[in-house]
C-alpha cells in the first residue's frame, strides 16, 4: 500500500485553546482509518484542517507525497477529498437532489438542468442502495436520511478520500451496518475512508488502523487487530472505564401513563397508533426500535411539543393530554431530545442563555415583574460549566463553537439541574465519548435510585439492555413486543425491531 | 472581542468615516469641516431651546425604531410600523375633532390610549394571522401599510376634511387634548414624558425581563424555545402588538403634541429611518436610543448648516446613508477579520 496523506507537525489554535497540537499522521491509500478520542480532543478540527475549512497555524500536508496547502474546502474538493460533517451542512429548504448537486449543478445552456440533476442523484442513490426520496425537502427528513444526502454529495463529487465525522452517532445499528457496507464498497474501489466514532465496537469492526487523540495530541496509531476494545477505551480516557452496572430499586406508582395515544406525523398521517404504556417511579423503561418508527413523534408528544390527536396521557396523577410544555416541565418532566443541536440548543445563543432555558420561570432566576436575576443566572451558568466540565472560553461564548460533545454537555447540564420526577431521554449517548457515556449512564441510574421514572428511547440495543427494567419495542407506531429485563432475549428484541414477532 | 463591543466599535468607526467624507463634501462649498460640524452641533445643541427641538425631533424616530427593534428581535417582522403610525394618528385626531368638553387630563389619557389601541390592533391582525395560520407577516404588514395610508388619505379628503380649506388634513383637535409646549420657544411638549415611560418599558422588557430573553432565544431558534417551554407564538404576537403600540404612540404624539391635527404627510417615513437604525444596532434598544439621538442632532444641525453656511442640509442625509453603508460593510469585514484572528490565534 502507498501513502496517500501525510500530515507533519500540524498545529491549530483557537485563541488560547490548542485544538490540534503538533500532530503527525500518515494515511494509506485504500485503508479505513479510524480516529478516536474524547470530546474536545481535536478530531473534528484535525479533519477540518485536512478538508481546508481551517488554515494551519504551522506544519505541512502532503497528498501523494506532494506538498499541498488548502485555503478553502474548494481546494480539498478539487483534490477529491470529501467530508461528512458531525453537524450536517445541508440547506433545509432545498430538496435532497438540490442539496446533492449544490455548487456543482449540471447546466443546460445557462440554466440549472433539473432533469439531469435528478437523474444523476437517483442513479447514485441506487448504486449504493440508499433509499431516499430525492424530492423531499431536507428539513423534513430524518437525520439518518440527511446523512445519506451528505454521502451522496461526496459521491457526486467523485471524492476518493472520504472523511466521516461521527457518522454513526445518528444511525441505528442496522443503518450503521449499511454504512459499513458502503465503506467496504469504497474500499473495494480503492477509496480511502477516515472514520471518527465514539463507538469502539464499530471502530474495532471496520478499521484497518486506529489513531488515538487526546488533548489535541495524536498519541499513537495502531493496527486495529493488535488492540482490544477495552484497551482502546483505556487509551482514550487514560484510565479504566467502569461498565454500567444496573441497580435494583423499589418500583413505585406510575408517574407517566398513556392510554391509546395516537399522534400524527409531519405528513399528517398517524405515526403513533393507540400506544398504551406506563413508566413507574424507580423504573427505567427502554423503548427500542429502528429510527423512524414513531419514536420522534412519541417523544415530542410526551414533551408537549406535538399535539396528541387522540388518547390520554396522565402525568403525576394529572391529565396532561393538553398541557403545555411549560406545565409539564413544572410538574417535573425533563426531556433530552434526539436532535440535540436543532431542538436542544440555540447554537447562536451564548452558553449562558442555553443553560437557563426551561429554568427561566423558576423563583431562583425570576424576580418580581418578570425581572431576570442576572447574577443568579451567571452563577448558575458558571457552576454548570464547572461541574459538567464544559470546555469553553467563557459562558458568553456561542454554543455553536463548542465541540460536539461539549454541546451535549450543555444540554445535559441544563436538564439534570432541574428538580425532576420523570426523565425522557432519547439516544442519550449519541456522539458522547466513553467517559461521557459512563457519566450519563450514572446520571440515569441516579435518577432511578432517587425514585424518578425514566423513559429511555434508544436505537442502541446494548444501551437499552444495560439500563432498562422493562423493554418495549416500537414498530410502525405500535408496541410490538414487551419484556422485563429478566426475560429479555436480545435476539427476540432484535427481530421485533424489524417487525418480526416470535 | 465580545459580539456587543464589536458592533459598537463598527458603528463608531463607520460614523467617523462618514463624518470625514461629509467633511470633504463641505469643502466643496468652501466651508471648513471644523466650522461645518461646529455649526451642526451649535444648531442642534447650542442652547436649551435647540436641545428641546432636537429631542422633539428624536421622539418619532426613537419610538418607531424601538417598534421595529422589539418585533425584529422577537423573530416577527413588522414592516407595518408606518401604517400603524398613520392609522393611530388619524384615529386620535378623529377623536379629538369629534368630542369637546372633556376635561384635559382625561382627554389626554383617552387620546394616548386610543392611539396605543389602534396601533396595537393594526399590528395584531398580521400577528394573529401569522401565528394562527402562518400567513407571511412581511407581505401582510406591507399591504396593511397601504390600506392605512390610503384610508387616512380618503378620510382627510372626505368625511374628516378640514373646514379651513387646507387639503389633506383634519381640523385642529380639541385644545384639551393637546400636549402643551414645555417652553414656548421650542417644539418639545409634555408628550415627551409619555415617550420616556414607553422607552423605559421597552428597555426593561427587552433587556431585563424574562420576556426579552424568551424573545431573543425564539428568534435564534424557535424550536428550541418551544422545547424549553416558551409560548413562542404567544410571545411573537405580544411583540407584534407592543411594536404596533409604539408606532401608534409615535403617531399619537405627533398629533397631540406637534401638529394638533392629522395631516397626510404626517410621517416623512419615520418608521423606515427607525428600521434602519434598529437593524444597524442589531435590535439593541440602548443602541436605538443613541443612534436616534445622533440622527436627530444631525437633522437639526443640518438646517443651521444650510442657513448659516449655505451647505445644503441634504448633506447630513448623505452622512447618515454613508454610515449605514459603512456599518453594513463593516460587519462583513469584521467577520472576516474575526475569523482570521481566531484562526491565526
Ligand atoms: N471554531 C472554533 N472556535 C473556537 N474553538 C473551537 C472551534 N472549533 C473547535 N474549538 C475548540 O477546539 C477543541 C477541539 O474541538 P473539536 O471539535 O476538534 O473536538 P472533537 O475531538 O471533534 O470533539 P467531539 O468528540 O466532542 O466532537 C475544543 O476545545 C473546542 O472547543
Ligand atoms: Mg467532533
Amino acid at each position: 500500500m502507498s501513502e496517500i496523506i501525510r500530515l507533519e507537525s500540524i498545529t491549530k489554535k483557537f485563541g488560547k485553546v490548542i485544538a490540534v497540537n503538533n500532530v503527525n499522521l500518515s494515511i494509506e491509500n485504500g485503508e479505513i482509518h479510524s480516529i478516536i478520542g474524547e470530546n474536545g480532543a481535536g478530531k473534528t478540527t484535525l479533519m477540518r484542517l485536512l478538508y481546508g475549512m481551517y488554515k494551519l497555524d504551522s506544519g505541512s500536508m502532503f497528498l501523494r507525497n506532494e506538498s499541498v496547502r488548502f485555503s478553502s474546502p474548494k481546494d480539498a474538493i478539487e483534490n477529491k477529498i470529501g467530508m461528512v460533517h458531525q453537524n450536517f451542512m445541508l440547506i433545509d429548504d432545498f430538496t435532497v437532489y438540490e442539496n446533492v448537486v449544490l455548487g456543482l449543478e449540471p447546466r443546460k445552456f445557462l440554466s440549472f438542468d433539473r432533469t439531469l440533476a435528478r437523474e444523476k442523484v437517483r442513479k447514485l442513490a441506487e448504486e449504493y442502495e440508499m433509499e431516499v426520496d430525492i424530492d423531499w425537502l431536507v428539513g423534513k427528513i430524518s437525520v439518518g436520511l440527511q446523512q445519506k444526502v451528505e454521502i451522496l454529495k461526496l459521491l457526486y463529487r467523485n471524492s476518493n478520500i472520504l472523511i466521516f465525522d461521527e457518522p454513526t452517532a445518528v444511525l441505528t445499528p442496522q443503518e450503521s451496518d449499511a454504512l459499513f457496507q458502503i465503506f467496504q464498497k469504497f474500499k473495494d474501489s480503492e477509496k480511502t475512508v477516515i472514520f471518527i466514532s465514539h463507538k469502539l465496537k464499530e471502530v474495532k469492526k471496520v478499521s484497518d488502523r486506529v489513531s488515538i487523540m487526546r488533548n489535541g495530541n495524536l498519541l499513537k496509531t495502531f493496527i486495529n487487530k493488535n488492540l482490544s476494545e477495552e484497551q482502546l477505551a483505556e487509551m482514550i480516557a487514560g484510565r479504566k472505564i467502569s461498565k454500567t452496572i444496573p441497580i435494583r430499586t423499589k418500583i413505585g406508582k406510575a408517574i407517566l401513563k398513556t392510554e391509546n395515544l395516537t399522534i400524527l406525523g409531519n405528513k399528517r398521517i398517524p405515526k403513533v397508533k393507540k400506544m398504551s404504556f406506563e413508566v413507574k417511579s424507580g423504573e427505567i423503561v427502554g423503548i427500542a426500535g429502528v429510527v423512524g418508527n414513531g419514536q420522534s413523534e412519541l417523544e415530542e408528544a410526551i414533551s408537549g411539543m406535538r399535539k396528541i390527536s387522540s388518547g390520554k396521557m396522565i402525568f403525576n396523577g394529572k391529565d396532561a393530554t393538553r398541557m403545555s410544555v411549560r406545565e409539564r416541565r413544572e410538574l417535573g418532566m425533563v426531556y433530552i431530545p434526539e436532535d440535540r443541536i436543532r431542538t436542544g440548543l440555540a447554537p447562536l445563543a451564548s452558553i449562558r442563555d442555553n443553560l437557563v432555558m426551561g429554568h427561566q420561570n423558576e423563583k431562583f432566576f425570576l424576580g418580581s415583574l418578570e425581572f431576570i436575576k442576572r447574577s443568579s443566572v451567571r452563577a448558575f451558568a458558571e457552576e454548570s460549566v464547572k461541574s459538567y466540565e464544559i470546555v469553553c472560553k467563557s459562558i458568553e461564548e456561542q454554543v455553536g463553537t463548542l465541540s460536539g460533545g461539549n454541546m451535549q454537555k450543555v444540554v445535559i447540564a441544563r436538564e439534570f439541574s432541574q428538580n425532576v420526577s420523570f426523565l425522557m431521554i432519547s439516544q442519550p449517548t449519541r456522539g458522547v465519548d466513553v467517559r461521557g457515556i459512563e457519566f450519563i449512564h450514572k446520571k440515569i441510574l441516579d435518577m432511578k435510585k432517587s425514585g424518578g421514572a425514566v423513559l429511555l428511547i434508544s436505537a442502541d440495543l446494548d444501551e437499552i439492555l444495560a439500563l432498562s427494567d422493562r423493554i418495549l419495542v416500537m414498530y410502525e407506531g405500535q408496541i410490538i413486543y414487551s419484556t422485563s429485563i429478566q426475560d429479555a432475549v436480545s435476539k427476540k428484541i432484535g427481530l421485533a425491531m424489524l417487525g418480526i414477532r416470535s | 472581542m465580545k459580539e456587543r463591543y464589536k458592533g459598537t466599535f463598527i458603528i463608531m468607526v463607520s460614523f467617523f468615516l462618514s463624518l470625514i467624507v461629509g467633511g470633504f463634501l463641505m469643502m466643496f462649498y468652501h466651508v471648513s469641516p471644523i466650522d461645518g460640524y461646529k455649526e451642526i452641533l451649535e444648531g442642534a445643541l447650542g442652547n436649551k431651546y435647540l436641545v428641546y427641538s432636537t429631542l422633539s425631533r428624536m421622539i418619532p424616530i426613537l419610538l418607531t425604531g424601538l417598534s421595529i427593534a422589539i418585533s425584529f428581535n422577537a423573530g416577527i417582522w413588522n414592516i407595518g410600523a408606518e401604517g400603524q403610525l398613520y392609522l393611530a394618528a388619524f384615529g386620535v385626531a378623529a377623536l379629538g375633532v369629534t368630542f369637546h368638553g372633556i376635561p384635559s387630563v382625561l382627554y389626554l389619557v383617552l387620546g394616548v390610549t386610543t392611539g396605543l389601541a389602534i396601533g396595537g390592533l393594526w399590528a395584531w391582525i398580521p400577528g394573529y394571522l401569522r401565528v394562527k395560520y402562518n400567513v407571511n407577516e412581511v407581505v401582510m404588514t406591507i399591504m396593511l401599510n397601504s390600506v392605512a395610508v390610503y384610508f387616512t388619505l380618503y378620510m382627510t379628503n372626505g368625511p374628516f376634511r378640514t373646514s379651513q380649506g387646507a387639503l389633506g388634513a383634519t381640523d385642529v383637535i380639541d385644545k384639551s387634548m393637546w400636549f402643551n409646549h414645555i417652553n414656548p420657544l421650542s417644539n418639545l411638549n409634555t408628550g415627551v414624558y409619555v415617550a420616556i415611560v414607553a422607552v423605559a418599558v421597552v428597555v426593561y422588557l427587552m433587556l431585563f425581563s424574562k420576556r426579552g430573553y424568551e424573545w431573543k432565544v425564539s428568534r435564534l431558534n424557535p424550536r428550541f424555545a418551544l422545547y424549553g417551554g416558551v409560548n413562542v407564538k404567544g410571545n411573537m404576537l405580544l411583540a407584534m402588538i407592543i411594536s404596533g403600540m409604539l408606532a401608534g404612540l409615535a403617531g399619537t404624539l405627533l398629533v397631540m403634541g406637534d401638529y394638533h391635527r392629522f395631516l397626510n404627510g404626517i410621517s416623512p417615513g419615520y418608521s423606515w429611518t427607525g428600521m434602519i437604525l434598529a437593524m444597524m444596532v442589531n435590535y439593541d434598544p440602548i443602541g436605538v436610543i443613541i443612534t436616534s439621538f445622533v440622527y436627530a442632532v444631525m437633522a437639526s444641525g443640518g438646517l443651521r448648516l444650510e442657513l448659516e453656511l449655505n451647505v445644503p442640509q441634504e448633506l447630513v442625509q448623505i452622512i447618515f446613508v454613508l454610515s449605514v453603508v459603512f456599518v453594513t460593510a463593516g460587519y462583513a469585514v469584521a467577520n472576516r477579520v474575526a475569523n482570521r484572528i481566531q484562526e491565526e490565534g
